[in-house]
């Protein structure tokens, strides 16, 4: 098996299991559940053939869209600049939960590194584009209303608009700036809030689970996380929340001994 | 549209021959209405507040303040306004309806809110406009309050003045029956309905607050010995409807998305009223004296209660009278969904024909007990023009009696009258707050708590019996910090209120813990297993998509909620406890002196104009919405802008649509 995708299911059956330890931060949140669902590996659904499409299932699926009633939003997390990920991504979520569409995708790229200049955001801002590039052609094929992007500053939303087919509906920020929100304004773009730290931990998240987990203790080093997709279904007539769930996908990698 | 006002209500003697004959057509018209609506599914969640508001007329030269007994020229006016706007066309911002006291009335949005959760602030602006209206036509010296006056009852308390006649229906000795609403005659007919029924005087003995100066033993000398008689030492004594009804309170009721939903969610808030109700405490005075209670509850339950003597245990059984353990105004007996029926644990009195009859047509026993369960009070206020209705037309026989049942919780069929209202759910043990702020944070904790018990199935259901406990303790001095409620200790699912009957049966909810909790462990959680219904919230809209502008608004309402629980900013009955006690003037006996009274309601009047800013009882931040800001929506006539909701009902009332009057 070279590659699979990991699907918590709806986590939101587990928010009694999480007692106190229920927090803003939706990481901490996802690692208490992760660290319920992994403690027995053996009992899961395991859909798709040897080596194609493999997606292990931590729950029954039981969620049901009505596409009348519910809207759904993707947050996708991306480990790498890889166009690839954002069909890989909305497919793997339409699969899952048994719809053709989606209302929202905002895309958290990867973080700046700490130290930049000129040159670095010239390329990040190439390769940015080429990410949202693949997105405009989802909105095109009607597989998605709405993209948007989490994260980006002033500078990289000007340019983002500058150069793109199909600006951000959405920006999905941790803080509010009155310069951002007034760019945002100026630009018909929604301003939400979002309380995912950054980077989203998924790597580290696995990497704990697995160095106490028996079963599991093989997979980290052999296993890595390329996106982590979160799916909010949502009922806005009634303001109710129907499901919240994460996909992962994880690629094989070769090990240097 | 609340209940017609025309007609000729009937005596207590005149009722008597039909009470049958009511009880058994209501039920015809519940169970008619049931069988046309339990498919129903009405997919919008549309919610209203009710808010209750006394008048007050200030006398600045002799630092006298007292209730203005306009409101029913002050409705008139009002009432022109609507329909002017209903003939242009236009929508109207809020509807206002009568209320018992002569200087009560009482505002409701002009369209229900609608399931936006960028429209949060909308409650408050629509709040602020409701003000804004009554205000122009008020004269210069009057004031609009969502408080309870604190000299109800006091000498002089009525402008203009207003004489306790001699042989009035109440019999009252502080409350004059001409200072009871005139607007329709309703309301003395209900009273002295009340009365006739009872065979003998209303009245309540409210705990005195002892202070150091205070008389030990406190007891008030009447001139007449039934007052003698009925007064308690170390108790204020109120003796009229007016001393309850005519305080305010505020009401939130919700559209659910079918009638099973609204059963469950009935039952889901029910122990979350005693919770609110000590979160929201805001009277701590009555007749001018400061109380060792900071609610209403007790108070207006034993100023509505028309049990006789032999059904309260206080005399031998006579007339087929059956004992009725509780007043007509007090906390619910039962729970009505199926799979809360392990936590009814109170014996229920039940009208037995009605009961009979209820499940011989199709409704299942937990629904027919609590029908059946309200139905053993008599009917108050019956109109002769109206005694024959068609059951298929009308519900006003159910309605008299289900409107006449004051509850923390009231179960609301769809109207026959409005095919586009559904099933809704009503949560009226939220005492009222001083300014619109503050109203509106409660209302909106108490929507997206709504949300998140529906979001994920949770459960907090106790005992019944520990509601009721609950709701005694809630009324307590400072109840929010010294006392402790029945409360699951940790977060517990129950079985989607989809589920069938059957299963539900066999599988409830069990994992769960009851333990005795502070408000603040209760809101706020306790470090340990329970994470506090205000972080369950925020965790909630976490994953709610909404922008930061709204989220900005609606953490601040969560934010007044978390230290109102935490005391870090104090109720309104500690803030109006803690005036009296460090004016100037007090004497330290208890007795709130008029100037004292003058004083504060001055304070409390530009407290809620945003012309002064308390932070003892708001909190540091500034507030959420700026009155200017709602003054020029109002002007630049953006009036939709007041008002969200996805479609005009043509000022259809939502939220009052039966002759409630509280």
């Amino acid at each position: 098996m070279n590659t699979f995708r990991f699907h918590t299911g709806d986590i939101d059956s587990y928010i009694a299991s999480l007692g106190s330890r229920l927090d803003e931060d939706p990481s901490h949140e996802l690692e208490q559940i992760l660290k319920i669902q992994l403690k027995d590996f053996q009992e899961y659904h395991i859909e798709g053939h040897e080596n194609s499409d493999i997606c292990i299932n931590a729950q029954k699926n039981n969620i049901k869209i009505h596409r009348d009633k519910h809207v759904v939003t993707l947050k996708l997390f991306l480990e790498n600049f890889e166009p690839s990920y954002i069909r890989e991504a909305i497919n793997a979520t339409l699969k899952e939960l048994g719809t053709d569409f989606l209302e929202h995708i905002i895309i958290s790229f990867p973080p700046k590194v700490k130290r930049v200049d000129e040159v670095y955001l010239a390329e990040r801002h190439k390769k940015i584009l080429k990410v949202w590039q693949e997105a405009e052609k989802l909105v095109d094929e009607n597989i998605v209303m709405l993209i948007g992007v989490a994260d980006l500053s002033i500078h990289e939303l000007h340019k983002l608009i500058e150069h793109a087919k199909i600006s951000p509906s959405i920006d999905q920020v941790h803080q509010y700036d009155d310069d951002l929100k007034k760019f945002a304004d100026e630009n018909s773009i929604e301003l939400l809030f979002h309380s995912d730290p950054i980077p989203f931990p998924t790597k580290q998240i696995f990497k704990d689970i697995c160095d106490t987990n028996e079963c599991l203790h093989l997979f980290e080093p052999i296993f890595i996380p390329r996106w982590t997709a979160r799916y909010v279904i949502w009922a806005p007539c009634r303001i109710i929340l129907e499901g919240k769930g994460y996909i992962f996908k994880f690629d094989k990698v070769e090990i240097e001994d | 549209m609340g209940l017609l006002t025309l007609g000729t209500p009937l005596t207590w003697s005149e009722t008597i021959p039909y009470i049958d004959y009511i009880k058994e057509h209501g039920i015809d018209q519940f169970i008619n209405l049931y069988c046309r609506y339990k498919n129903r599914e009405d997919a919008q969640l549309k919610w209203g507040d009710e808010i209750e508001y006394s008048i007050v007329k200030f006398d600045h030269a002799n630092k006298k303040v007292r209730v203005s007994l306009h409101s029913d020229e002050i409705l008139t006016q009002l009432d022109k306004q609507i329909s002017e706007n209903k003939k242009n066309h236009k929508e109207n911002l809020s509807l206002w309806a009568p209320e018992f006291g002569g200087y009560m009335i009482e505002g409701t949005p002009g369209a229900p809110y609608g399931s936006s959760l960028e429209c949060i602030d909308v409650v408050e602006k629509n709040m602020i406009a409701r003000r804004n209206e009554v205000r122009k036509v008020l004269s210069n010296d009057e004031a609009l309050l969502s408080i309870t006056f604190p000299s109800i009852g006091a000498p002089d308390f009525t402008s203009p003045p207003v004489k306790i006649k001699a042989g009035q229906a109440s019999e009252s000795i502080f409350f004059s029956d001409d200072a009871v609403n005139y607007h329709n005659k309703r309301y003395i007919t209900l009273m002295s309905n009340v009365l006739q029924r009872r065979g003998e005087r209303l009245y309540s003995n409210v705990p005195i607050f002892k202070d150091k100066n205070t008389l030990s033993p406190f007891k008030e000398h009447f001139s007449d010995e039934e007052s003698n008689k009925n007064s308690i030492p170390d108790h204020i004594y109120v003796d009229h409807m007016g001393f309850g009804v005519g305080m305010c309170c505020l009401q939130v009721t919700f559209q659910t998305v079918n009638v099973n939903e609204a059963r469950w969610l009935y039952d889901q808030l029910t122990p979350i009223t005693p919770i609110m109700l000590a979160l929201s405490a805001s009277t701590p005075i009555f007749r001018s004296y400061l109380a060792d209670v900071d609610s209403r509850w007790d108070v207006i339950a034993d100023l509505c209660d028309d049990r006789t003597p032999d059904e309260k245990g206080e005399a031998p059984l006579k007339d087929n009278h059956v004992i009725i353990n509780k007043r007509r105004y007090d906390s619910t007996d039962c729970y009505i969904h199926p799979s809360s029926a392990e936590f009814n644990d109170i014996p229920l009195e039940l009208d037995k024909k009605s009961y009979e009859k209820l499940i011989k047509n199709g409704i299942d026993e937990h629904l027919a007990r609590h029908i059946a369960h309200i139905f053993i009070r008599d009917p108050l206020q019956v109109y002769r023009e109206r005694l024959e209705q068609d059951v298929t037309t009308s519900m006003e026989h159910f309605e008299t009696i289900q409107s006449s049942n004051w509850c923390n919780m009231r179960f609301k069929p769809p109207p026959i009258e409005s095919p586009e209202i559904g099933w809704r759910v009503e949560f009226r043990a939220t005492e009222i707050q001083l300014t619109d702020f503050e109203n509106a944070a409660y209302c909106c904790f108490l929507v997206l708590l709504s949300r998140v018990l529906v979001s994920y199935n949770l459960s907090f259901l106790i005992p019944i019996s520990q509601v009721t406990e609950n709701i005694k303790r809630a009324q307590k001095r400072d109840a929010v910090h010294n006392q402790k409620f029945y409360f699951r200790n940790k977060l517990t699912k129950c079985l989607s209120s989809d589920e069938n009957v059957q299963q539900v049966k066999n599988g409830n909810c069990h994992g769960y813990e009851i333990d005795e909790m502070s408000i603040n462990e209760i809101i706020n959680g306790d470090g340990k297993e329970f994470v506090g219904l205000v972080p369950l919230i925020r965790q909630f809209l976490d994953g709610a998509n909404i922008d930061v502008e709204s989220l900005f608004k609606i953490n601040r309402y969560l934010d007044l909620i978390q230290d109102r629980a935490s005391g870090k900013i104090f109720t309104l009955a500690h803030w109006m406890r803690d005036f009296v006690r460090s004016h100037p003037e007090y004497q330290y006996d208890s007795h709130v002196g008029d100037t004292i009274v003058y004083d504060m309601i001055k304070t409390m009047n530009e407290i809620t104009q945003g012309k002064k800013h308390d932070e003892s009882l708001l909190g540091k931040a500034p507030p959420v919405v700026k009155p200017k800001e709602v003054e020029n929506a109002a002007k630049k006539e953006q009036r939709p802008k007041l008002l969200c909701y996805e479609d005009a009902l043509n000022g259809q009332k939502f939220a009052n649509l039966e002759a409630e009057f509280h």
